[in-house]
């Protein structure tokens, strides 16, 4: 290994940036551009494989590794670069988590409207590498949205930089497109322009148990073509949100399904917006809460935008992302927790209603469930999703259980297109190899 | 008119019988009295016509189409209402012209999912209007919008005045149908949730019809905001219209619109038959809109006029209603067609600044129109911080064509310098290829040529755009540095080539 590649660390604390249970041969912390990029240089002449590498939070995401030489650690690339408030705009290196940019932005009444799992933990690298994204969705979208600036080094070792700190630029290619929910694969990101939005002056969160599956379904169809301007809309299988409820203690009596609706605007508008959901959804409720104080919005919204509380309890444990239409949430639904009856799992469910975003946590019993039935019905689910092009993510699985099971499981015809694109930019696929697009 | 056409005249007929062959003999046009129609788009500065206008109905017929483009190593182009302001309709290298006229059809409202898909040639505000019936609309508002198609504007990523609020194309598109130069057809993207892989949407997005030709697009469609407020506010100076604009910002207030609008737009719209009743004398005039819920938009209106008034403006004018709503805008979105009262030529210009550096850029770009001795309007989306300067010129003066030229090249620059970019919405296509070293390296110009050689591997879509072409890349254009004289000289050069 070239000296110029940054620390290097001690054998022994590799453990860290561990994937799968595959240890790098080596993990390199650069702390300026030059070092990155000559870190790149020499993998790409030894054929070395380089996986950048943030918190870590969603590394087991994607297929297994091929080959692991080096962790690139971004842990030092972790500073804003530039805050601009009055132009609604900040420059953030890749490797500062969400939460330290939230703080900073948030001290001038901004905020970068994304939730992503792993607040505290996730990167703006990995968010934007993984296209992550939380309930904000339904209203402000995803990262993809907001990223306007990016600069990154080639697998070859070259730093390029596309976009810039403008809030609207048709200067070439889309390029910050490109590398938005790439997986580390084309590219080591660097740095990023993201615009910003006011935070919102006034917030009210109202959690409603209906009273059952038809209701729950005909609550977010009604609200998806009304007048509300709800921030999020999240829905809620019984288990789920008996989980919810177990921490939170927000409703009494037996777990139903459920809807969490988020309001942020001026109080007036808030309050209209909470009586008006009341009156549509009348007659389909069975109880409902409206939650004032901020900080219990805010435990709320953390149990339903975080992921690895709900990922445990079982002997085993796994969680599929499912992309279906909205219109075709409740009927996905259905057939999720049918999947959970025949692999004897306990299945809790919670989805981005108005995105069509449905997660779904498998927990498997080692004496009771029959978790070897996964892979085909993991199958079956993806070619029922098929006609609207929907899929299913296996978004964490024990790593045993990825040789019997692709990932993604995405075998559209434009795979070939990707395929092409990671060719042209990572020929000897030193980038996380085996990983995502191969 | 353009230079003609050099196919030979065994080629012309062959290609024109398999073209009709697709679509029949009276949907493929080669007289060059019909085909001069099609030899500009919205910038006339390049005109040069195609050999082929040729008007497919289907997916089919375009699959077929491009197997003539490819037997005939014929480039071909996308096309939908002509309104590209960057040259990015004309057919630069000759060859086959698609016009979607024929394939307009809103194929589904899919208000459930909040979708609409659509054939390449639908016309942007009919879409609009269709999905009124439910009360949604489809956000994207080009000032062309009357006319232009979401083909044109998937292409260019194309922009508006409500974009501040609601983003631009890319933030609206789902899914697209694409046919490829090679015949093959594409799904890319999806409605249903998110999309896998790389976001091949995301980058055809804005392609300006360089990666090959879309026939299908599935757009968002967004709730239509149930109460808009919008007012004019009238000054006595551009700094304190500059200020206002930076103060709203950074108050955290987003308004669905923010656009400014100097004297002389003032002065050419109050001559037409849109004006208002402006004050003519005003120095200039803010156009702002809220929108939302009705309670929130008296809030947000009480904290936009608080700022307006603190930059002293000399009058606020609230439209009462509806009408005088779209009075207001139809000032705005008419203002290019007015200049033509005020002035023989006109040049419009599309450069993106950081909005804070409004006040500073706007005093160096009149510095430059009186450093020129050329008039210049401006009518602009102040809050996205995206400029449309307009030149004033009268083409019949000798050398005024060179001056124009050399003044928009050192405004782009002024643009770049204060880290803005070339073009906020109206694309680079011909009219800013040799400029785009001012904001890119050689290998960032590779990279982006890496990505379409996997769309389009023998350059036979759109050829000639986006990229520079004369010069090694990553010198700078070099009229742009140069002394005033060699200046008018070499980028002039640049521009007509």
């Amino acid at each position: 290994m070239p000296n110029s590649t940054g620390s290097t660390s001690q054998s022994g604390t590799t453990s860290r940036f561990a994937i799968d249970g595959l240890h790098p041969g080596q993990v390199a912390a650069p702390e300026t551009v030059e070092e990155a990029t000559a870190l790149l240089k020499e993998a790409n002449a030894q054929n070395w494989s380089v996986v950048p590498f943030g918190s870590g939070s969603k590394q087991q995401v994607g297929n297994a590794l091929k080959r692991y030489d080096i962790a690139l650690s971004l842990e030092r690339f972790d500073r804003i670069l530039e805050f601009e408030p009055q132009d609604l705009v900040v420059k953030v290196q890749s490797g500062c988590r969400l939460a330290a940019l939230q703080d900073c932005l948030a001290q001038h009444g901004l905020y970068l409207p994304i939730d992503p799992p792993w607040r505290d933990t996730a990167t703006m690298g990995g968010i934007v590498s993984a296209h992550d994204s939380g309930p904000l969705r339904f209203a402000h979208g995803t990262v993809r949205d907001y990223l306007i600036g990016i600069s990154l080094i080639q697998p070859d070792g070259a730093w390029t930089k596309f976009g810039s700190r403008v809030v609207k630029n048709v200067t070439g290619y889309d390029m910050c497109k490109l590398y938005t929910g790439a997986f580390g694969t084309l590219g080591v990101l660097l740095d990023f322009y993201f615009k910003l939005k006011p935070l919102p002056p006034f917030e009210r969160t109202v959690v409603v148990k209906m009273k059952g599956f038809a209701e729950a379904a005909q609550a977010i169809a009604k609200l998806s073509i009304s007048s509300l301007f709800p921030s999020a809309v999240e829905w809620l299988n019984p288990a789920a949100f008996e989980f919810v409820n177990r921490s939170l203690e927000l409703t009494r009596g037996e777990p139903g399904y459920a809807v969490v609706v988020r309001f942020g605007d001026v109080e007036n508008s808030v309050q209209w917006q909470v009586e008006q959901l009341e009156k549509l959804w009348n007659g389909l409720t069975a109880q409902g809460v409206i939650i004032s104080d901020g900080r219990e919005q805010s435990l709320v919204w953390q149990v339903l935008r975080e992921d690895s509380p709900w990922l445990e309890g079982g002997s085993s444990n796994a969680k599929l992302k499912v992309n279906c239409l909205p219109s075709h949430l409740a009927a996905t639904a259905q057939r999720l927790e049918a999947v959970g009856k025949v692999l004897n799992a306990q299945t809790r469910l919670k989805a981005h209603a108005g995105s069509g975003i449905i997660r779904a946590y498998f927990s498997f019993d080692a004496s009771t469930s029959t978790a070897e039935r996964f892979p085909q019905e993991l199958a079956n689910l993806r070619a029922a999703l098929r006609a609207a092009r929907g899929t299913a993510i296996a978004e964490s699985v024990p790593a045993s259980w990825k040789d019997g099971i692709d990932v993604w499981g995405y075998d559209f015809k434009d795979k070939a297109l990707m395929q092409q694109i990671r060719q042209q930019y990572d020929p000897c696929r030193i980038l996380n190899p085996g990983r995502f697009v191969v | 008119m353009s230079r003609p056409s050099p196919i030979a005249a065994s080629l012309r007929d062959s290609v024109h019988r398999e073209l009709a062959s697709i679509v029949g003999h009276e949907w493929v046009l080669d007289a060059p009295d019909e085909l001069i129609v099609y030899e500009c788009d919205g910038l006339t500065l390049h005109p040069r016509m195609p050999d082929f206008v040729v008007f497919p109905t289907s997916k089919e017929d375009v699959v077929k189409i491009m197997g003539v483009s490819q037997r005939h190593n014929m480039p071909f182009l996308p096309r939908g209402a002509g309104t590209c302001l960057s040259g990015g309709a004309i057919a630069a290298d000759g060859g086959i012209i698609l016009e979607f006229s024929r394939m307009k059809r809103i194929l589904d409202l899919d208000f459930d999912n909040r979708v609409a898909t659509v054939e390449a040639g639908v016309v942007n505000l009919h879409l609009t209007q269709a999905a009124k019936k439910k009360n949604f609309y489809y956000a994207p508002d080009p000032s062309s919008q009357m006319v232009s198609t979401i083909g044109g504007n998937v292409a260019e990523n194309s922009g508006g005045p409500h974009t501040l609020k609601y983003g631009v194309t890319t933030n609206h598109v789902v899914a697209l149908e694409i046919v490829l130069p090679d015949s093959e057809v594409y799904d890319i993207g999806t409605a249903a949730g998110d999309f896998v892989g790389y976001d091949l949407v995301g980058v055809f997005v804005g392609s300006e019809g360089t990666f090959g030709t879309m026939t299908k697009a599935t757009v968002r469609l967004l709730y239509s905001p149930p109460a808009v407020k919008t007012l004019l506010a009238v000054y006595d100076s551009v700094a304190d219209a500059t200020r206002t604009v930076s103060g709203i910002i950074a108050r955290g207030i987003v308004p669905a619109a923010l656009e400014m609008i100097d004297r002389n737009t003032i002065q050419a719209i109050e001559a037409s038959v849109y004006a208002t009743g402006i004050p003519k004398d005003a120095v200039a005039v803010l156009l702002i809109e809220v929108d939302g819920l009705e309670a929130s938009i008296e809030p947000q209106m009480e904290r936009v006029i608080e700022v307006i008034q603190a930059n002293h403006a000399r009058e606020i004018r609230i439209a009462k209603d509806d009408a005088e709503r779209k009075k207001l805008w139809a000032a705005r979105k008419n203002a290019f067609g007015a200049y033509g009262r005020i002035s023989a030529n006109y040049y419009t210009m599309d450069g993106v600044i950081p909005r804070s550096k409004l006040p500073e850029v706007l005093a160096d770009i009149d510095a430059l129109g009186q450093q020129y001795g050329l008039r210049m309007a401006n009518v602009f989306h102040a809050g996205d911080g995206n400029l449309h300067p307009i030149i004033l010129y009268d083409a019949s003066q000798p050398g005024a064509r060179d001056k124009v030229v050399a003044l928009a090249g050192e405004i782009l620059r002024r643009c770049v310098e204060v880290g803005g970019a070339l073009s906020g919405e109206h694309g680079i296509g011909l009219e800013k290829r040799e400029f785009m070293t001012l904001f890119f390296s050689p290998r960032e110009l590779e990279t982006m040529q890496q990505l379409k050689s996997v769309f389009n591997p023998q350059n036979l879509a759109n050829p000639n755009k986006v990229f520079p072409m004369r010069r090694g890349c990553g010198e700078m254009p070099k009229g742009l540095l140069d002394g005033a004289d060699q200046k008018y000289k070499e980028v002039d050069e640049l521009v007509r080539f």
